[in-house]
């Protein structure tokens, strides 16, 4: 059954999100439809300075997502290590997965099979989306919610 | 100008209320050095994101100022986020960019800065820049930022208040 995203966007209000940054996915189309009209949305060049920007405001006492595609994750390895990690700044990343399966595009198909190794080597504690994601995740260290396509209604 | 004395001057510019970030390297270890406040964030990592840690920071905090003081060479690692910032046009930011042409933290590698006009780029996104020319030398003596990352963060958000 997938999950409204009207749903996701009230969780995530009523837990105290309150700022968020991103780039695209197809998968997140909807949420970055409806996120924006409940909290502070920037949209980044790249995923890395999402990251950037959410700790920013992290700092400046707001609670922040990141919303990406699996392909950025890449991008931010380096702001997760040196910068999120290290200062134990609390993130929670929304991460669409594209490349689930060999039936999507060929761009998708290394990160869409390594995302689970890459995030667990990261140490980044992450589940995929299900009606369980309220009490998924706690307030402490980097967080992601991993969504496939369909999910999200 | 010695890159100690311009952020001496810096400091010397401001009211002391305002909230810092700079870049990791030798910034970082010269702003705590020479003053050290829970005001300041020092980046020990994640170079090329001072910009958009200010931005985070000012928009969260409409109130404050906020400085960033970064690096020629951690400014041209993420011009995407000169573009965020000039979109946004954040009026409680303040933008500096120490540029010594150099990679002086690993050596004193070349960055293409010195062909490269980041005043340009910074007036092509609309985002005022204050670029300020600095030597390659500096005081390789001055001591590492000596608290854990997580104390820097927590002693920030402290005073920042308002959570």
């Amino acid at each position: 059954v997938p999950i409204k995203t009207s749903d996701l966007v009230d969780a995530f209000v009523e837990q105290g999100y309150d700022f968020a940054s991103g780039v695209p996915c197809t998968i997140l189309a909807g949420l970055l439809r409806q996120l924006p009209k409940r909290m502070t949305y920037v949209p980044a060049t790249r995923e890395d300075e999402a990251v950037g920007m959410a700790v920013g405001a992290w700092l400046g006492g707001k609670k922040p997502l990141v919303l990406m595609q699996n392909s950025g994750l890449g991008n931010c390895v380096n702001a997760l290590t040196s910068l999120t990690l290290l200062y134990r700044v609390p993130l929670l990343m929304v991460i669409g997965w594209r490349g689930d399966t060999k039936e999507d595009a060929p761009e998708h198909w290394i990160m869409g099979e390594k995302t689970p190794a890459l995030l667990d080597a990261l140490g980044v504690r992450w589940r995929e989306l299900d009606g369980g994601y309220m009490k998924a995740l706690g307030d402490d260290g980097v967080s992601a919610l991993v969504v496939k396509g369909g999910v999200l209604a | 100008m010695g890159i100690e004395r311009a952020i001496g001057d810096i400091l010397e510019g401001l009211n002391g209320d305002e909230l810092i970030v700079s870049t990791t390297g030798y910034t970082s270890r010269i702003l705590f050095n020479i003053k050290d406040t829970p005001r300041n964030f020092y980046m020990l990592g994640s170079m090329g994101l001072a910009l958009s840690i200010g931005v985070g920071l000012a928009l969260s905090q409409p109130d404050k100022k906020v400085v960033v003081i970064d690096g020629d060479g951690a400014c041209l690692m993420n011009l995407g986020s000169l573009a965020t910032a000039g979109y946004l046009g954040l009026g409680n930011l303040s933008y500096y960019v120490l540029d010594n042409g150099a990679y002086a933290s690993t050596g004193g590698q070349y960055t293409i800065a010195k062909k490269v006009s980041l005043k340009r780029v910074g007036k092509a996104v609309g985002l005022k820049m204050r670029l300020i020319k600095v030597g390659r030398e500096h005081n390789g003596a001055m001591g590492r930022v000596n608290l854990l990352p997580q104390e820097v963060a927590e002693r920030f958000r402290g005073c920042v208040g308002g959570h």
